[in-house]
């Protein structure tokens, strides 16, 4: 029984010790999913401290949710192949973004592909991530 | 007796791996005391940390018993927005974030020192209210920005001595009364986005001529006061905390004490995210040396 108490102690120990360190991101968005949004351009906004896209989208039912895909700052993009024209109104794309945790309609931005077959991301190619 | 030797050599070797290979408090070391402090803050459980004998903890510049100041007995949830700044040289880990106090959002700006892995100073300024911050739009606060985390390339990448004294030459220009005097490097898309307002760079509202930060119009701060408070040498981030001194509040009689992150990379300023909040003129910070700027 005393044995079983100290190995249970020991992996509890382990247990939170990897939990202290791995919990250190609490985003407002869910980023271990993904969400696909095929959808029509409503507004492409090119801004300081965020760029984002405005994204209607038709439900099932026919009603049409409009979308806030929030994305990072030009400075950023530009690196990534952006201008402030990638995206015009009335444009049709497929976007990918992480939803948001509280269910609302909105993501944060992953990438974006043209009716043309372009895809865009908000990294360069083989960037490195944020550690 | 030899099982439970196995168990704590176990336990001592996670602790090093978190600490790092070489000792010292890594990245993810660090990152992990700021989420420790936070979820302790948040249940009202001081205890629950590991800190030095000597900790010294301070709240709005005053010094207290860890876990009896204003924050601490009213915070109740973690908001989603938290920007990390790590200083894994110095051993320090910065933040600015969300929290909420009895229900309502609050701007957080916390650094921690780290020593011996332990925490053995925490330095903390709280902006409740407009009235207190001067702008206050915690709501514009949902995520780190992207622009911030970003990381730059290392082609790109300035050295800490160079970073900070590029950082070092914002604080000039607001003693001069003017960036371009004293040629502040901006990137042309340089923006600044304080207490979650956006107040200079391409986009900016606020007041004619702020869509340029190098040429907007800026107070001549002849008092003014900082330090280097941290340096993220992986994200190119150099956090100044900065008296402002007299003229820089809208409030009679105070001062604004910024906590500046710039961005920094390419021998250029790309962004920068503060938070501030008005103290009387002249409220030491509680951590200034004599050697501060």
């Amino acid at each position: 029984m005393r044995r079983l108490l100290i190995v249970s102690a020991c992996a509890m120990g382990l247990w939170m010790s990897g939990v202290a360190y791995a919990h250190h991101s609490m985003e407002g968005f869910a980023r271990d999913k993904n969400i696909t949004l095929v959808g029509t351009v409503k507004q492409f906004k090119w801004a300081n401290p965020h760029s984002w896209i405005e994204l209607e989208v038709t439900k099932e039912n026919g009603a049409v949710e409009t979308w806030n895909i929030e994305m990072t700052a030009p400075f950023v993009l530009v690196r990534a192949g952006w201008k402030s024209s990638s995206l015009k109104p009335g444009d049709k794309v497929t976007v990918v973004g992480h939803p948001q945790k509280s269910g609302e309609p909105g993501a944060l931005f992953v990438s974006v592909t043209t009716a043309s077959g372009e895809t865009l991301t908000d990294r360069p190619p083989a960037a490195p991530a944020a550690k | 007796m030899r099982r439970r030797f196995y168990c704590i050599a176990l336990l001592l070797s996670s602790a090093l791996f978190a600490k790092g290979a070489d000792g010292a408090c890594d990245r993810e070391c660090l990152r992990g005391f700021v989420t420790e402090y936070l979820n302790a803050l948040a249940v009202h459980k001081p205890a629950d940390l590991s800190v030095t004998g000597n900790l010294r903890f301070t709240e709005d510049t005053v010094e207290q018993k860890l876990g009896e100041s204003q924050l601490w007995r009213n915070a109740s949830a973690l908001r989603p927005y938290r920007l990390d700044i790590l200083d894994v040289r110095a051993g320090v880990a910065a933040s600015q974030t969300i929290v909420e106090e009895s229900g309502k959002p609050v701007m957080l700006m916390l650094r921690l020192k780290i020593s011996g892995g332990k925490i053995a100073e925490v330095e903390t300024q709280v902006t409740r209210n407009k009235a207190e911050g001067s702008l206050f739009k915690p709501e514009a606060l949902k995520a780190a920005n992207g622009a911030m985390l970003w990381v730059p390339p290392d082609a790109e990448r300035n050295s800490r001595e160079e970073a900070t004294k590029i950082a070092e030459l914002y604080p000039a220009g607001l003693k001069a009364g003017s960036f371009v005097t004293v040629n502040t490097p901006f990137a042309p898309d340089a923006y600044r986005f304080e207490n979650g307002s956006l107040m200079a760079g391409p986009g900016c509202t606020f007041m004619a001529g702020c869509e340029n930060i190098q040429g907007q119009k800026i107070p001549t701060l002849s008092q003014i006061q900082y330090r280097v408070a941290a340096v993220d040498e992986y994200l190119g981030i150099v956090l100044l905390r900065m008296d402002f001194g007299a003229g820089s509040s809208r409030v009679a009689g105070d001062s604004l004490e910024v906590w500046e992150a710039f961005k920094v990379f390419g021998g250029q300023i790309h962004a920068v995210e503060a938070f501030m909040k008005n103290m009387p003129l002249g409220t030491p910070s509680g951590w200034d040396s004599p050697g501060a700027r």
